[in-house]
């Protein structure tokens, strides 16, 4: 079954995150990036975003499995991803507000692929975006 | 970081310095599934990965992307003159490649509010294979402003 296109522009309820200098590091320390600027965990290199990730996708697919068959979910690759960078990530808390920006789909390999955009938009504490990052999620069909 | 570069340094075809990693571990990308808050097991759990049909572990789609973003932030002065990045996630990196990030100039352009420089960006593994690919905005000054 395909993943219904009226489902663009659904917003998801928005989620708090909290960015903290050791998050910062251990991140840094995972990618190996040593330039000083992010040495203390102050600020963080740009891609630090993909941390939010995880936690807004996991905020929408408990939307989402109200909507779509569960069974699609466990079937999901993340196929792209997109950053706007407006203001570097530091220490503090964050609001990452979700929506659907699209639905399509495509002629994959091994069958028709469903393809969700999801897009997060992480505001700090003064509702200024910081980030927009889109994920680009496949969704095999069964 | 860079040195300083200027819009005037770059022109359409301009490649960056590329930046080599690895080879990669099963340890770096477990570190990375965990500053990432991951928990997807098919980057940590050999077994679960070799039943979803993958040789061993996998590294992250966004861990080939943050080392296409470092790329950018050693050749830029400033982390901060990164304005976009999209990158497209088309092979699997697994322990042991060695990933090579590259980039090039395919467009330059001045708006009100600064010096624009598209690049397409991608990363290829020891084969040539590209595993990541897409493209980047970032922001230069000019010689000829103050």
């Amino acid at each position: 079954m395909a993943l219904d296109k009226k489902l663009i522009g659904r917003t998801f309820p928005s989620t708090t995150f909290t960015v903290d200098k050791e998050m910062i590091k251990r991140y840094c320390k995972a990618i190996e990036e040593f330039d000083p600027a992010f040495k203390e965990g102050e600020t963080s290199p740009p891609t630090f975003a993909s941390c939010f990730l995880i936690p807004s996708m996991m905020g929408a697919m408990s939307e989402l499995s109200n909507l779509i068959d569960p069974s699609l979910i466990a079937r999901i690759v993340h196929g792209e991803q997109e950053y706007e960078f407006y203001r570097p990530i530091k220490p503090g808390t964050y609001a990452l507000e979700g929506r659907i920006a699209d639905i399509t789909e495509k002629m994959g390999r091994s069958g028709v692929l469903d393809i969700l955009t999801l897009e997060t938009t992480a505001k700090n504490e003064k509702g200024e975006a910081s980030v927009i990052g889109r994920a680009t999620i496949l969704i095999r069909r069964p | 970081m860079g040195k300083k570069v200027y819009f005037e340094d770059v022109d359409v075809g301009f490649e960056i310095p590329q930046f080599v990693v690895g080879p990669l571990t099963k340890e770096q990308i477990k570190n990375y599934a965990e500053a990432a808050g991951d928990p997807n097991p098919i980057h940590v759990d050999e077994n679960f990965a070799k039943m979803s049909g993958y040789r061993t572990v996998i590294a992250h789609g966004l861990m080939t992307m943050a080392y296409v973003s470092r790329m950018l932030t050693k050749w830029l002065p400033t982390y901060t003159q990164l304005k976009t990045l999209k990158t497209r996630f088309t092979k699997v990196a697994y322990p042991g490649d060695t990933l090579t990030c590259k980039g090039k100039v395919t467009q330059k352009y001045v708006k009100e509010d600064g010096n624009y420089v598209e690049l397409e960006v991608w990363s290829e593994n020891q084969d040539g294979e590209t595993v990541a690919k897409g493209s980047a905005t970032v922001i230069l000054p000019s010689r000829r402003k103050k």
